[in-house]
């Protein structure tokens, strides 16, 4: 029988998954991958944390 | 189940019906218990007691309005605290807490393992009680899914789902967003009045800044933004390298830097308003050095709640104190300490704002100082009060950062401005710019010149700053197209998951529902999403699909699947306990199901451990024959009094042994009672074991309320169509047995007749009819009874197992 996944497992999973992904912009995927890993995954926090990537892009050109 | 954690021992005094201490003693081998108690007798102390240990609170009581003062035995002393002590078959867990009267409670075991252990067992669900056993199946669609999640620990995937969907609801109403798509739509007009065209690309403006840059005399060609950067760069130096060119650009700085001196002005009274809200935060700087011994406080604090030192004892100097007034004190000092902490740090933001502004208002009006522009556009009163201005700037200045680096006093002159002077300044050097402009006259030639290289400037800043607002709509897009995609991604992940998680628990809920139900026609029972986020229970009843389950279960079927959905998802999810109690459960199940329930947890959940508690003595009975007794062990509750409240014993291996002990102690009633119960129990296994026919159908709990008259006549037709047992011996004992039965229903239904009072003799003539009639079906041969799963397919007549005795 295959071992149903808890909630954290599946969660994992899904986010070491993403790093790998190529379809998706990499500084947002490494974003929300890092505030997982350090369980600050709130939305306070994405937002926060898109702006600080906008400004960047800004700083950039 | 087998490395899991399993119960050895409890012992509870004080708490529920158990006034004082109460054992429940397993022992070393993990076996299962079947505690038999009557209605009343407090079985459910035992349930209570495990529930609250675990959790802190008993659910279904909360619910009813019953607080943790209702968890304390009526009848001891108000002065004594309860405990309840679990001991497992890993000591390093085992722990008594106390419920204390003066309010919380306390494990004498408080290490890291244990704690770990508390808070893995919190998220299990391994008790279930008869009135909860249909919560699930009438929640609904949604609240199923949620309580699924619950129980598999998906609340973590939940706060992300959402953290995700609150994330990107957010990014697509930005503010920001919505200002910068309004600012592109002004820039696009703009645009498209200048080169005069509605609709237009980049391409387009580039053709007509070539146009115009062509006009101006302009060598290069605009083919690109770089082209077109350079073109705008090279007409402004040309225009710059005249002497009114110089001239005019110089008039335009001042012109920029002359607009700033209202707002320089309003800064200056932010700065005076940060430094008046500093002070008056000085005036408690006591507080704020204070924040330095905050974690003195706090543990200070933690040891008077926790009682790590003695009550009217400070925890520092050790000089008596009123603790509970002091651990208030404390507290509130704590909250002051944060209020003001708090108000400094904004003030402190608002410094380093302002410092960062500081440098630009500074270079303004040193502009207007120069003394080029003194002696030509300012007047002596006008030039003073800049001067003025810029004196502050560079005080305040100072200040700004006083504030950031200590909280105290900082003196300071206040900024006062008559702001209609100030206006009227700027207004005139605005006029005295506006003249000078005209005095430089220009011919036709020069004019259209000028006018075009502005013309082309004003174009290229309009383009440029388009390009910017595109470049960051489009960032904005990309994060909403990516953080979408990443939920729905999400999203999927999720509803896969949870679909593996249902099918795995519906196919043991099927299993075991079809094992308990075999004959009634019930296949595919399934858990399946709804079309809303929501879950609901499937099955095919004669090959019909039905959802709800409702549209067609039964109350006592829909208990059954309460059961099967519990020992289901226990099975899957129960990673930490091997240990299950079921506390009444079988009370809406007909005799046809309760043995299929033992079987069932017998067959399917051996590695578990099982406390099961019930107050039906003939399934108690039943459960001694079908459980193996080296993992099984019955126990019985004494009669419960008011002084002694709950008690314990093990139970005698059968009921004929009980019905002994029962005469020994001279409880004629409760023998005859018993003797009821085992009349009832031998007439039901043998109509089943025969399969005889001609019950009246009855559903749930009122199958178990026949009369064994009822099952002596269908048994007694049973064998008149069979034409066998008719000798005299037989009727005899047939007779026997319904005035034994007669004798002990109404010794132990009516109780208050004195005239039904029955003698040890009388039982004892009791038990051996029942000797008698129990032999009419007994092969000494092969020590079977006859019954269907011996016999040929339709055959009349069952036998036993060697063939010797047909009845």
């Amino acid at each position: 029988m295959e071992e149903i996944k808890s909630g954290k497992e599946v969660c994992d999973a899904f986010f070491e998954g993403l790093i790998v992904r190529e379809d998706i912009d990499p500084r947002i995927v490494n974003l929300l991958y890092q505030l997982y890993k350090n369980d600050n995954l709130k939305k306070e926090k994405i937002i926060q944390g898109l702006q600080n990537l906008r400004q960047n892009n800004v700083n950039e050109q | 189940m087998s490395n899991k954690v399993k119960f050895k021992k409890m012992i509870f005094k004080g708490f529920r019906g158990a006034r004082k201490e109460v054992w429940l003693d397993i022992g070393d081998d993990n076996k299962s218990v079947v505690l038999f108690g009557n209605n009343g007798d407090g079985k459910s102390s035992f349930s209570d007691a495990i529930e609250w240990f675990f959790t802190d609170e008993i659910d279904y009581l909360q619910r009813e309005g019953c607080g943790r003062e209702d968890y304390f035995n009526k009848y001891m002393s108000l002065e004594d605290d309860a405990s309840v002590e679990i001991n497992f078959n890993n000591n390093i867990l085992n722990s008594l807490k106390i419920l204390k009267r003066k309010g919380g409670h306390s494990f004498s075991n408080t290490s890291n393992n244990f704690r770990e252990y508390i808070e893995n067992s919190f998220k299990e669900s391994f008790i279930l009680r008869h009135h909860t056993m249909r919560e699930f199946i009438d929640k609904t669609k949604t609240k199923k899914l949620e309580r699924i999640e619950e129980i598999i620990g998906f609340n973590v995937v939940k706060e992300c789902r959402d953290a995700l969907l609150k994330a990107l609801n957010a990014l697509k109403d930005d503010k920001q967003l919505e200002n910068l798509r309004g600012q592109l739509i002004g820039k696009r007009k703009d645009l498209a009045n200048t080169i005069a065209k509605e609709e237009f690309t980049e391409i387009d403006i580039l053709n007509y800044a070539n146009q115009i840059a062509k006009q101006c005399g302009s060598i290069l060609s605009i083919v690109n933004d770089l082209d077109f950067k350079s073109a705008v760069e090279t007409l402004d130096k040309k225009i710059k390298a005249s002497d009114r060119g110089k001239e005019l650009s110089q008039l335009d700085t001042i012109n920029k830097n002359v607009l700033m001196v209202t707002e320089i002005g309003e800064f200056l009274n932010k700065i005076a308003t940060i430094l008046t809200q500093h002070n008056e935060l000085a005036e408690r700087e006591e507080i704020i050095k204070a924040s330095v011994v905050e974690k003195l406080y706090k543990a200070a604090i933690e040891a008077i709640d926790n009682k790590l030192v003695k009550t009217g004892e400070c925890p520092v100097c050790k000089k008596p104190v009123d603790t509970e007034l002091l651990s208030k004190s404390l507290k509130d000092e704590i909250e002051e300490i944060k209020k003001v902490l708090k108000e400094r740090d904004q003030i402190i933001q608002n410094a380093k704002f302002l410092s960062d502004k500081m440098p630009s208002h500074q270079n303004n009006l040193n502009v207007l100082l120069e003394h080029e522009v003194k002696t030509r556009l300012l007047t002596t009163e006008t030039f003073n009060r800049l001067t003025d201005m810029a004196n502050f700037l560079f005080q305040y200045e100072k200040k700004l950062l006083g504030i950031q680096k200590s909280p105290e006093t900082i003196s300071f002159t206040p900024f006062v401005i008559n702001w209609e002077t100030l206006k009227g300044d700027v207004k005139e050097i605005q006029h005295k710019i506006a003249q000078r402009k005209k005095e430089l006259s220009e011919t036709d030639e020069e004019k259209k010149f000028y006018q075009n290289v502005h013309g082309l400037q004003k174009l290229h800043s309009d383009y440029i700053r388009y390009k910017e607002i595109s470049k960051h709509i489009d960032t904005y897009n990309l994060q909403i197209d990516s953080l979408d995609k990443i939920y729905q991604d999400f999203e999927s992940m999720e509803r896969k998951s949870v679909q593996k998680v249902l099918e795995a628990i519906s196919s043991d809920v099927n299993d075991f529902f079809r094992f308990l139900h075999p004959d009634d026609n019930f296949d595919e029972v399934e858990l399946i999403p709804t079309e809303e986020r929501g879950i609901e229970f499937k099955l095919k009843y004669h090959g019909e699909e039905i959802s709800p389950p409702m549209k067609i279960l039964s109350e006592a079927h829909l208990n059954s699947l309460g059961i099967c959905l519990f020992l289901a998802s226990a099975k899957h999810f129960n990673k930490t306990n091997g240990f299950l109690i079921l506390d009444d459960v079988v009370t809406s199940f007909d005799i046809d199901h309760r043995r299929p329930l033992a079987r069932l947890i017998s067959d399917k959940f051996s590695d578990a451990q099982f406390l099961l508690f019930t107050h039906d003595e003939l399934w108690f009975e039943m459960l001694k024959r079908d459980l193996p007794s080296e993992r099984w062990i019955f126990k019985e509750l004494i009669k419960w009094t008011k002084d002694n409240g709950l008690n314990i014993k093990d139970s005698p291996a059968t009921l004929k042994e009980r019905i002994i002990t029962c005469l020994d102690t001279n409880d004629s009633k409760g023998a005859a009672n018993k003797c009821r119960i085992l009349i009832e129990g031998i007439l039901k296994e043998k109509c089943e074991s025969l399969g005889v026919r001609g019950l009246e159908f009855r559903t749930g709990s009122k199958n178990d309320q026949r009369e064994s008259s009822e099952l002596i006549n269908a048994l007694t037709s049973y064998l008149k169509a069979n034409e066998t047992l008719r000798d005299k011996k037989t009727k005899k004992s047939f007779a026997c047995l319904r005035a034994s039965q007669l004798i002990t229903n109404i010794g132990s239904h009516h109780r208050t007749l004195e005239t039904t009072s029955l003698s040890r003799g009388d039982i004892e003539i009791v038990l051996r009819d029942i000797d008698e009639f129990e032999s009419l079906f007994f092969c000494t041969d092969c020590n079977t009874e006859p019954n269907i799963k011996y016999s040929p397919q339709n055959s009349q007549l069952k036998q036993c197992k060697c063939g010797e005795l047909w009845i």
